[in-house]
């Protein structure tokens, strides 16, 4: 029987995160239900508060987005090697996985959302960032288009970072040890340190072009999509170029075994 | 009958040269014994064999068609690791999630075996004993029902009573559905009855390519006191000697010519010692 190489391995990466989505959202429900029944006891006493939850569980899906990339490649490079599925299949099946879950993550966040809702005052980065789009004042949980369109933005966001994830995942199992630690050290210094010094360092005039620049890449709901999508294929094809020779590395163990799940 | 060939495969780690120039083949309804000291290659000749790295020289082919990136010809082969290529799941569970990987992988033919050597399906991969991930490890090489098997060190860790059930599904394996198996192994002895050809590498290169008769063949021992072995010798192609305090034993290249030579006894090569022979420096 002939079975297409590329979807057992993409089966195996969508059964495993969705395993780990669900313990998220696990959690996310028992610190929204916890944080309910605080405020109703405080206020039981006579207080009164109100709670406003922003964008906590997209900041929660960012994460997870960006943290289910970068575990993805390991595992399944392994399982795939010795069931003899070639590195490009099982390249591919990590995007598709990828894709899907970010598909995923942002319907399901934004269904969650919408549910918790009516308990906490609900503000998503999407309303905040595009909401004038959709005209001023109006409430994203009341106006299907704009709902759509947050989820259709959110897929798109966790698929670029899911995307620089792989990348990272991908980088960090070809490159030497010496080479993991210098990176690990040297990216978060160039983003808190080094960049606000850049920025510092950048003549007035060339802020103004930066702003332009990012408004064209960020500045409306379609354009935001499309520059995530084109960074979510640039990662890819730069992750695609760090394993397309990847060799299986000697006593090879499982992600787990080394404390990196 | 399909054929793996290795075609000028060099493979180099930074200074470290692991494997020169090394060309042969292999055929179905053969069991290879791949044999080679420690740090000779072998495990790194069949990592490549699997397409597991990139030759830094020369090429794999399967039927003429390279193996690298290849999914026909990966589907052909399987390989067993040093180390733990499965996830952290159950014995059970990833027997499952491998037999979608590999259509030719037969379910019922590892939960029998899994029976057989008594290794629980709930136990997980990540806690076995490096006896049972050996054993586990043998499993999914036996059930894949690969044309090409390759055992890397398949005994690693396994008491003789495994061992010797291993031997005999292989063998009832082999005699159920011929291909080409490989092992690489130290425990010469033990498995030279099933070995029917012998690749022996020597410091990457490739030193002997034959049937295991033909190896065996090449010569005979010949023991007694040192100083009648000694005369015997003259003129004659040793292999290597063994001294004993005032016994020797030679290894002699050709055939015995025993006419004259009281005190002497002749004897037929045992693989093992041959290889020890043929792989000191």
């Amino acid at each position: 029987m002939k079975t297409s190489p590329w979807k057992a391995p993409a089966k195996y990466q969508i059964f495993n995160m969705l395993k780990a989505m669900g313990v998220v959202y696990l959690v996310l429900v028992l610190v929204h239900i916890a944080i309910f029944v605080l405020v109703s006891t405080l206020e039981g006493s006579g207080e009164a508060f109100s709670v406003s939850m922003n964008a906590s569980s997209e900041m929660a899906e960012l994460i997870f987005s960006f943290v289910m990339g970068c575990c993805m490649w390991r595992d399944s490079f392994h399982l795939g090697m010795v069931a003899g599925v070639p590195r490009r299949y099982i390249f591919g099946a990590n995007l598709a996985a990828a894709a899907f879950m970010s598909a995923v993550l942002a319907l399901f966040g934004t269904l969650f959302r919408f549910l918790t809702h009516f308990f906490f005052d609900i503000t998503s980065a999407y309303s905040v960032f595009y909401g004038e789009e959709y005209g001023a004042g109006v409430d994203m949980f009341s106006s299907l288009p704009m709902m759509l369109g947050g989820a259709a933005w959110n897929a798109c966001l966790y698929l670029a970072l899911a995307a620089c994830g792989i990348f990272f995942g991908c980088l960090y199992y070809v490159i030497p040890k010496w080479m993991r630690v210098a990176l690990s050290i040297a990216i978060p210094c160039l983003l808190v340190l080094g960049l606000p010094a850049l920025a510092g360092l950048l003549p007035p005039g060339s802020l103004k072009g930066l702003v332009l620049v990012l408004n064209a890449m960020f500045g409306t709901t379609a354009a935001s999509c499309v520059t995530c999508l084109l960074t979510a294929a640039l990662f890819a094809l730069l992750a695609w170029l760090a394993v397309r020779r990847a060799a299986v590395a000697r006593n090879p163990q499982p992600s787990s075994a080394l404390g990196t799940n | 009958m399909s054929k793996l060939s290795f075609e000028q495969i060099s493979m180099r780690f930074g200074e470290v040269q692991a494997l020169e120039d090394v060309s042969f083949s292999l055929e179905e309804g053969h069991i290879y014994g791949l044999l080679g000291r420690n740090g000779a290659g072998k495990s790194t000749l069949l990592s490549l064999a699997a397409g597991w790295r990139h030759p830094t020289a020369g090429r794999v082919l399967l039927d003429g068609a390279p193996v690298w990136e290849n999914a026909a010809a990966m589907g052909h082969i399987v390989c067993t690791s040093d180390g733990n290529m499965f996830p952290a799941l159950r014995v059970g569970e990833g027997l499952r999630w491998y037999a979608q990987y590999r259509p030719s992988f037969s379910i019922e033919r590892a939960q029998e075996l899994c029976d057989i050597f008594e290794l629980r399906q709930r136990a997980k991969i990540i806690s076995l004993s490096t006896g049972y991930a050996s054993i586990f490890k043998l499993i999914v090489a036996m059930a894949s029902q690969a044309e090409f098997t390759f055992f890397d060190e398949p005994v690693l860790g396994l008491d003789a009573n495994h061992r010797d059930i291993f031997y005999r599904e292989l063998t009832a394996d082999f005699a159920r559905l011929p291909r080409c198996i490989i092992i690489s192994t130290h425990l010469i002895e033990e498995c030279a009855e099933l070995l029917d050809r012998v690749v022996i590498l020597k410091k990457g290169k490739l030193l002997l390519d034959d049937s295991v008769e033909n190896t065996l063949a090449r010569g005979y021992s010949v023991s007694g006191p040192a100083s009648r072995v000694d005369g015997y010798l003259a003129g004659k192609k040793l292999l290597g000697v063994r001294s004993l305090g005032g016994l020797k034993t030679a290894y002699v290249e050709g055939s015995p010519q025993p006419e004259g030579d009281e005190g002497l006894e002749f004897g037929a090569l045992d693989l093992q010692q041959l290889f020890i022979q043929l792989t000191n420096s």
